[in-house]
């Protein structure tokens, strides 16, 4: 029961950062699908599956926050690289923002104490 | 078929694309694309195996990685990650309306002022409240809802402090003919009980006067200090009125 319970938080944990730490790495630099999930699953904290970044970047692509480009690879047939739109660096820049206020928040939550 | 696996690979890869494709039949994706990014995938974990072209074991074994063919369906949006509206501009909107308000009322003194800094206080308790909530840094703008906050909570607590003193003192000033001494034994007196029981209040209630006095971080230990002058306080006024 507590196993489940523990699962099924980190579960929704790791899925709530996915899309911040998505648009992160392409910020950095753009990447093909392959290339990207490589590099997610490298974040052992975050334990990316492979088949849960396709969809997240369709999804982000429809919203209008990645693109995608096709173009040739030395290694073989052509590649699709995604990168972040002008609107994804803003999104991106929100989440951040975001993100550091509630880690702000709920450090000093966690951390204070009422008297 | 593809010529970085072997015919049975092939044959696994082709049954996977055939489930996924199924599976997405009827949804609002674009099947074809999302077949070329599993071809994709499976040809660079092949080019990245080193291996000249792939068997049905390590296919399959990169198809799992990539998860069951209905982990290709849409996945919903989560509700709260999309922003509506670009809230930094909101926040910053607020933010200026509520030190607007504020300055209004400062500058419209002592008619219809008091009434103007009263919606800026309402108003920027809101917005303190839901930048609170939603952990938004405000990107620096926050101080402009401070001013209200401040003068609500001086305003709230001189009254809350010297409310019961202002008939004390008019009792002081008219019963003068009784000796100094005597006229002010009473108020000082009376402050000091005031202030026991606001601060035993203070100690009991440190979250509601917190939320009051905001953003003054009003504790327990406020509420008993307070209680400590009032003693203090009751005891110079209890001589003064029966020893000295």
């Amino acid at each position: 029961m507590i196993s489940d319970f523990r699962e099924n938080w980190i579960s929704q944990l790791r899925k709530g950062v996915l899309e911040l730490v998505v648009l992160a790495t392409l910020r950095e630099q753009r990447c093909y699908g392959y290339e990207l999930v490589q590099r997610l699953s490298r974040l052992a904290p975050l334990q990316v599956g492979e088949g849960t970044v396709y969809p997240l970047l369709n999804r982000l692509k429809r919203e209008g926050l990645v693109t995608s480009e096709l173009e040739e690879s030395p290694d073989g047939p052509a590649r699709k690289y995604y990168r972040l739109t002008r609107s994804g660096e803003a999104e991106f820049e929100w989440m951040l923002e975001r993100w550091g206020g509630l880690v702000a928040g709920l450090e000093q939550h966690l951390g204070g104490s009422d008297e | 078929m593809s010529s970085h696996l072997k015919p049975e690979a092939s044959v696994a890869l082709e049954l996977y694309l055939e489930e996924v494709r199924s599976i997405l039949r009827g949804s609002t994706l674009d099947v074809d694309e999302v077949i070329s990014d599993i071809r994709d995938h499976v040809r660079e974990a092949a080019a990245a195996s080193g291996s000249e072209s792939l068997t049905r074991d390590e296919v399959e074994a990169v198809l799992d990685r990539l998860g069951p063919p209905s982990r290709w369906m849409e996945e919903p949006s989560p509700p709260d990650t999309a922003p509506d509206s670009n809230p930094a501009t909101k926040e910053q909107r607020l933010a200026l309306g509520v030190f607007g308000l504020t300055f209004l009322g400062l500058a419209l003194l002592p008619w219809v002022g008091p009434l103007a800094l009263l919606a800026a206080w309402i108003l920027a308790r809101a917005v303190d409240e839901r930048f609170r909530l939603e952990g938004s840094t405000m990107r620096g703008w926050h101080w402009l809802v401070l001013p209200p906050l401040v003068i609500g909570a001086v305003a709230a607590g001189a009254l809350l402090l010297l409310g019961p003193a202002v008939p004390l003192i008019d009792y002081a000033g008219t019963a003068r003919s009784g000796g100094l001494r005597s006229a002010w034994a009473i108020p000082v007196a009376g402050i000091g009980v005031w202030w026991v029981l606001l601060g035993l209040l203070v100690r009991a209630r440190s979250t509601a006067f917190r939320w009051l006095l905001h953003p003054f971080p009003i504790g327990a230990r406020h509420g008993s200090r307070l209680a400590g002058l009032g003693a203090a306080f009751s005891i110079v006024g209890f001589l003064l009125l029966f020893v000295i």
